[in-house]
């Protein structure tokens, strides 16, 4: 099967499932209301799964090509350690919202915004530019964030830390619209990073190789990692930080299509998508009325997945 | 007319000064061997002529052009580089790989063009590297490896070609394939060639050029390889050097070598 | 959210085990107290004045507020504890931990149970036993349990509503979000049998988080919210607009119900549990002032 026929099938059985997922799940007698869980509750939330999910794996994409690294993922650069930070003061303070926004994701969204301009500046005291620096400073930032959460949460009393606790873990759950909204202008912004699939495909081989080829590897890094940082914080501010999705995505894409990010990149962008509403749907059914919190879902879903990833490529 | 020339070329990284006012020309269709000891610069020194390094003192031209005014799809339209290893950790066909080699030619969402798949086909005929078009270049042996680095250099059909030790830690038969590859390079498809080498036989073989590089200076000046001195050899490599002729009347050198 | 934490104290106590029941001396002197629960029971036994210690949560009645504090319901300080030199400590089973620690330096522990509300006066009598209050303890254990069956008694034989205990939820968000209720086995699911209600959510976890189609396929017929002190200002009524196709809210049944005592299984419980019956059967009590 060629590969370009397999990305088609790729989106198809992605849109399928978006379309089917609103209608898993207890079903209401009365007609109106099934209509409004339907279209004001459960269409929404598919489509912020989705949303979710094809920006958390195309950024994870991004960065496991800048960084040349499988286990890389879109919040290796210490994103999600700063987004909770944010969360976690807002939830403590009690900030208030601006420009209609409520303040725990803008809060979040700053905190992310932060962790990666540290990030940047760290990568650039080293004499020359390597992602590697770079990677090896997310991943201390991170910590470093990680750090300062656990120290919030263990000053707040124990209901702000339960609540801070829970926005770790990662929701979709949505009272209407509002996520898929707030989601939405932040894809555009990850299908930007992927349109420069030449220059990722020669970012991948190296820094060197690309500047040899004429690509400005440092200017091309900027650019991307602006906009996959930009989307990530994004998506982090709204839903938590949902692990996984961003790093089992694009390996499973790459199985299906091959490395070339021309194709990889759709491919990467549907079934990101597609596994989140596939874990969504799971984390609203599996003890409904209740919730199981999605980030548990794809933990448990990834974890044993990163495992075998991790074998296959030892063997 | 000079194809590229170096003026003083000088290379500090914090304290230590890697290049010290090394400076040379070569005229197109020349071939310029910078041979010398390990650490001598020579890696530093080609990646300085290539714009990957920016030195601290001295300029570059390409042409009429200073290399630092090219942007960097221009510089790559000039000169190709093929490095000593390459990072071949994503799995993409050789096929793949040489596509990209298209690049500085290509606008960032435009298909390959006709000129492009010329230029592919005459690096894969010239190479003989079809047979490999659909491997992946993750499962390439080491001499392969080259092959398609050097092939993909080659389709980017740069005047000027670099290449970083070509012939190190390879058999001796690929080490024969690389080195009538790069004559058909400069013979039949007009490459100027800089190589670095401490395998004094490879240039020899290549004829041109040659320069020294010893601490980051220029301890042997531009030289006929014909002209090459055994005294000169020695002192670049503080070894005594010895040399004979086989049977076609090339001239070999070997260090000699005391038990 | 500060109810929240003390439903988290309840809900673990659900699996402990009570280990050490048993008094190791006879006085009780000084007294410290590790839950809010055990503090007012101690007050209702007339031992407030032996109170040398208690939580930061332990803010009713009034007088325990004076009292040093000696840390959090999870996380109370050893140190500020025999800073206090207390004889003996009141906590819950599963504080067993620190209360090993206090046992090693000679001090009494003794593990009142909170589980439900039938422990209330249990716990009353076994302070009786350890303080020699075994009078006061009997007195106060008939009464409570007394109002708890005179309260039973007003919803006896009436029809049981599907009432949603909701115990905490997104303060930040639009409508109604991340939105924690009481399920099987919590103390607030006992309220509300006891209360002469249903309760709408049948989950077997004590609080779990509801999503938004999941509060309109339990379809409650009446939701009472409860809300600490503080976060009082915060809820509305209003907020739960948005899902006027649930009985409750169709029919204005929302009500919010504010005060710490909600969330705590101790003396005042038959006050809370009246409240409740008001609320669910409000045409059958008479309105209190």
């Amino acid at each position: 099967m060629s590969r370009t026929v397999r990305l088609i099938l790729i989106a198809l059985v992605a849109l399928i499932l978006c379309a089917v997922a609103p209608f898993i799940g207890p079903s209401f007698a009365d007609d109106e209301t099934m209509r409004r869980v339907l279209y004001t509750l459960r269409l929404p939330r598919a489509g912020a799964a989705f949303a979710a999910g094809a920006i958390l794996a195309l950024c994870g994409m991004v960065f496991q090509s800048l960084f040349r690294n499988d286990l890389a993922s879109p919040y290796t650069l210490g994103v999600s350690g700063g987004a909770s930070f944010g969360a976690a003061v807002a939830i403590l303070l009690g900030l208030p919202g601006l420009f209609g926004i409520p303040g725990v994701p803008l809060a979040a969204f700053c905190g992310a915004l932060v962790s990666v301009a540290v990030v940047w500046r760290l990568s650039l005291v080293s004499y020359r530019f390597g992602s590697q620096t770079m990677l090896l400073a997310g991943v201390a930032v991170g910590f470093f964030f990680s750090g300062l959460t656990v120290l919030v949460q263990y000053l707040a009393d124990y209901s702000h830390s339960y609540r801070i606790l829970h926005w770790l873990m990662g929701s979709l759950d949505s009272a209407g619209s509002g996520e898929l909204l707030k989601l939405a202008p932040f894809v555009p912004v990850v299908c930007l990073a992927a349109l420069f699939h030449r220059e990722l495909d020669l970012m991948s081989l190296g820094e060197e190789t690309s500047a040899a080829r004429g690509l400005d590897p440092k200017k091309m890094s900027l650019i991307l990692f602006a906009l996959t940082s930009l989307a990530v914080a994004g998506v982090v501010a709204v839903t938590g930080p949902i692990g996984f999705v961003g790093l089992m995505a694009p390996h499973i894409a790459r199985m299906l299509v091959g490395p070339s990010h021309r194709l990889l990149g759709p491919a990467t962008f549907f079934t990101g998508g597609a596994l989140l509403v596939l874990c969504d749907t799971c984390a609203r059914i599996l003890i409904a009325p209740a919730e199981i919190p999605v980030g548990v879902i794809t933990a448990l879903l990834g974890g044993p997945f990163f495992l075998w990833l991790l074998l296959r490529r030892d063997r | 007319m000079t194809m590229l020339s170096a003026r003083g070329i000088t290379l500090s990284i914090g304290a230590a000064t890697i290049l010290t006012d090394v400076s040379f020309d070569l005229p197109p269709g020349g071939i310029l061997s910078v041979i010398g000891p390990n650490g001598a610069g020579k890696s530093t020194l080609l990646k300085c002529l290539a714009g990957l390094l920016t030195p601290t003192g001295g300029a570059v031209r390409v042409g009429d052009s200073p290399l630092e005014t090219l942007s960097g799809r221009d510089r790559a339209r000039r000169i190709a580089v093929v490095p000593q290893e390459a990072l071949f950790t994503v799995p993409f066909t050789v096929a793949e790989f040489l596509e990209l080699a298209r690049y500085p030619h290509r606008g960032s969402f435009s298909p390959l063009t006709a000129a492009d798949r010329a230029a592919l086909d005459r690096a894969v005929a010239v190479t003989g590297i079809a047979p490999l078009l659909e491997r992946t270049v993750t499962t390439l042996s080491g001499g392969e490896k080259r092959l398609a680095l050097i092939a993909a250099a080659l389709a980017q059909e740069s005047p000027l070609l670099l290449l970083d030790e070509p012939t190190a830690a390879l058999d001796p038969a690929h080490r024969a394939a690389i080195l009538r590859l790069l004559k058909k390079a400069h013979d039949e498809l007009d490459r100027t060639i800089v190589l670095v080498t401490h395998e004094v036989n490879d240039a020899l073989f290549l004829g041109g050029t040659v320069i020294g590089l010893k601490k980051g200076r220029i301890a042997l000046p531009a030289t006929a390889t014909d002209e090459l001195e055994l005294a000169a050899l020695g002192a670049l490599f503080d070894i005594p050097f010895t040399h004979w002729h086989d049977e076609t009347g090339r001239r070999l050198v070997a260090p000699e070598v005391t038990p | 959210m500060k109810g929240l934490f003390l439903f988290v104290s309840v809900v673990l106590c659900l699996g402990c085990t009570r280990t050490d029941m048993q008094p190791k001396t006879a006085t009780c002197g000084r007294i410290v107290s590790l839950a809010p629960s055990i503090t007012e029971t101690l007050f209702e036994l007339g031992l407030g004045s032996h109170l040398v210690g208690v939580t930061r949560y332990c803010s009713w009645p009034l007088e325990a507020a004076k009292i040093p504090k000696i840390g959090g319901w999870h996380d109370p300080s050893l140190e500020a504890i025999l800073g206090v030199r207390p004889d003996t400590v009141f906590h819950l089973p599963e504080q067993s931990d620190i209360a090993e620690k206090l046992r090693a330096v000679d001090i009494a522990t003794i593990a009142l149970p909170a589980k439900e509300l039938g422990d209330v006066a249990a716990s009353a009598r076994l302070i009786g036993g350890q303080c020699g209050v075994e009078k006061e303890a009997d007195a106060f254990a008939i009464s409570f349990d007394t109002a708890l069956t005179q309260v039973a008694e007003k919803s006896a034989g009436k029809e049981r509503p599907k009432v949603l205990v909701a115990v905490g939820r997104d303060r930040d968000a639009t409508g109604i979000k991340g939105l924690f209720v009481a399920g099987k086995g919590s103390f607030h699911d006992e309220l509300i049998t006891r209360a002469g209600g249903l309760n709408a959510c049948a989950v077997g976890i004590p609080y779990p988080r509801i999503s938004a189609e999941g509060l309109l396929a339990m379809n409650p017929d009446i939701i009472i919210e409860f809300v600490s002190e503080d976060e009082a200002k915060n809820a509305s009524t209003a907020d739960w607009k948005g899902f006027d196709t649930v009985g409750a809210v169709k029919s204005g049944r929302v009500h919010i119900v504010t005060g710490d005592r909600s969330f705590i299984p101790g003396p005042r419980a038959p006050l809370l549990l009246e409240e409740l019956v008001r609320l669910i059967h409000p045409d059958d009590v008479e309105v209190r002032p």
